[in-house]
């Protein structure tokens, strides 16, 4: 596997060249891991006003 | 036009709800990998919240992250998506435009001023499906489960926010600036 290509193609690129760059880009042995490791466990907060026993109207 | 799933809440009543917003991101982001086709797999379709919830933690809430998410929908739905750190806006920008989709980490400290608050007085780490981006103006269509229109003033998701929006929330999440999601494969090749 190879590091993925740096520059993006142009917002208005066909989309052949975005999707020839998105498949480089996931093939490629970049971005698997965070720079700060500590990142990749990191969890999702919950919001602390909503009611815990809320039930939706259905 | 691009394959859109059906939005999914995370306040929904059910176990974990409103820690839930990763599991309901991942419902709608597995349900799109699929292109809402069941892979008869180990389970129930369609994707739901709860279902993912109970894969992960099931007898305890707590916060979840994409990695544990992207675990859960492979034992369900087969749907092995690609979790990937540090993405410079423009490459997270391209992967949308390529036919993907993406479950996105975001601060909820940069929608909390905005209209598209869909929990007033939340400002932590949160998470969101993004489904596609509009040509015509650059914005995202994005899936935030908090957005259920459950209260007066909450709005009701999908809903487009501008790119500048969710860059910075999503950037704010890393503190870098860079971008942590994870991609479904192409649905519109």
């Amino acid at each position: 596997m190879a590091s993925a290509p740096k520059k993006a193609p142009k917002v208005g690129a066909p989309a052949s060249e975005h999707k020839a760059f998105a498949k480089a880009v996931l093939e490629s042995d970049d971005y698997r891991e965070p720079a700060d490791k500590s990142r990749k466990d990191k969890v999702f907060d919950t919001p602390p006003n909503e009611d815990p026993n809320y039930k939706p109207k259905e | 036009m691009v394959y859109r799933p059906p939005f999914r809440k995370q306040g929904d009543g059910s176990r974990c709800q409103w820690s839930n917003c990763g599991p309901a991101s991942q419902a709608m982001a597995s349900h799109r990998h699929r292109k809402g086709v069941d892979p008869r797999t180990a389970g129930p379709w369609p994707p739901m919240p709860q279902a993912i919830r109970n894969r992960i933690s099931p007898t305890s809430c707590g916060g979840t992250n994409l990695g544990s998410n992207d675990t859960a929908s492979i034992a369900l739905y087969a749907s092995d998506m690609w979790v990937r750190y540090d993405l410079p806006w423009d490459t997270f920008r391209s992967l949308i435009q390529s036919g993907r989709g993406a479950h996105v980490a975001i601060k909820y400290s940069v929608i909390a001023p905005t209209k598209f608050d869909g929990s007033p007085g939340f400002t932590g780490g949160h998470s969101v499906y993004v489904n596609e981006r509009r040509s015509s103006d650059g914005a995202f269509l994005v899936y935030d489960p908090l957005a259920d229109g459950r209260r007066s003033g909450i709005p009701t998701a999908p809903d487009w926010w501008p790119a500048n929006l969710l860059k910075a929330a999503a950037g704010a999440w890393t503190g870098s600036g860079k971008i942590d999601a994870s991609f479904t494969r192409d649905t519109e090749a």
